[in-house]
């Protein structure tokens, strides 16, 4: 993939969360200290604006701090992001097991990688059913209704949360 | 037993994956736009019309 760099891009409604909390999220989920030198599998901030790229700095030295580390042992990267580019469809909702029933109303839904990708239900559907642990089951069965399934898939999905509740 | 067979096997096996990919096509690749490309179910129309932020991470 040349000069590219796997990455992970959040929408995320301001209104619901933050940047700071992404952050934490994002520095509990690597090691800051790996030593990896590939451009492919990096950790990195790809900041998209004058606004983030402070917020990540002040981040990567709390967390030095929080580690007794110097800020420049730190290996993780900020950096401006420049292109992303959406991986294949076989990519996206990766939780979602390939033939089920979801999975297929779903492709049929949103045929292009981007669109699946930029589905929320999509997202909810992947995280809910793909993981299944340490989820608000309450929740997914609260808003579901409002996914618009089909009928006869949505109680599928019903049955499938309600057995792993 | 000879090797012959089993080395001859993987070969067409590599050559039937190549083969494959080359039939298919490799998927065109498209790049954010800022545009929200999922709006037929209900609750992705609703959530298109927030303004929202985007943070991308790269996670080695």
């Amino acid at each position: 993939m040349g000069d590219h760099t796997e990455a992970v891009s959040i929408d995320f409604d301001p209104s619901v969360t933050s940047y700071q909390k992404l952050l934490t999220y994002f520095w509990n989920s690597h090691r800051c200290d790996s030593t990896n030198s590939s451009t492919q599998y990096m950790n990195a901030v790809f900041y998209q604006n004058d606004a983030q790229k402070v917020l990540a700095e002040k981040s990567l030295a709390q967390q030095a701090k929080y580690l007794d580390m110097a800020v420049s042992d730190i290996n993780t990267k900020i950096l401006p992001v420049r292109e992303f580019t959406y991986a294949e469809s076989y990519h996206q909702k990766y939780r979602l097991k390939r033939g089920s029933d979801v999975r297929k109303f779903l492709e049929e839904t949103y045929p292009t990688a981007k669109a699946m990708a930029d589905s929320t239900v999509a997202t909810r559907l992947n995280a809910y059913l793909g993981t299944g642990t340490s989820r608000s089951w309450r929740t997914f069965l609260k808003e579901l209704p409002n996914y618009g399934l089909p009928e006869d898939l949505e109680a599928k999905v019903r049955t499938i949360a309600e057995r792993k509740r | 037993m000879s090797l012959k067979p089993i080395i001859y096997i993987g070969f067409a096996a590599v050559a039937i994956m190549f083969g494959m990919k080359y039939i298919r096509g490799s998927e065109i690749l498209v790049t954010e736009d800022g545009i929200v490309s999922a709006t037929t179910l209900p609750l992705d129309q609703t959530t298109a019309e927030i303004k929202y932020e985007t943070a991308t991470f790269g996670l080695g």
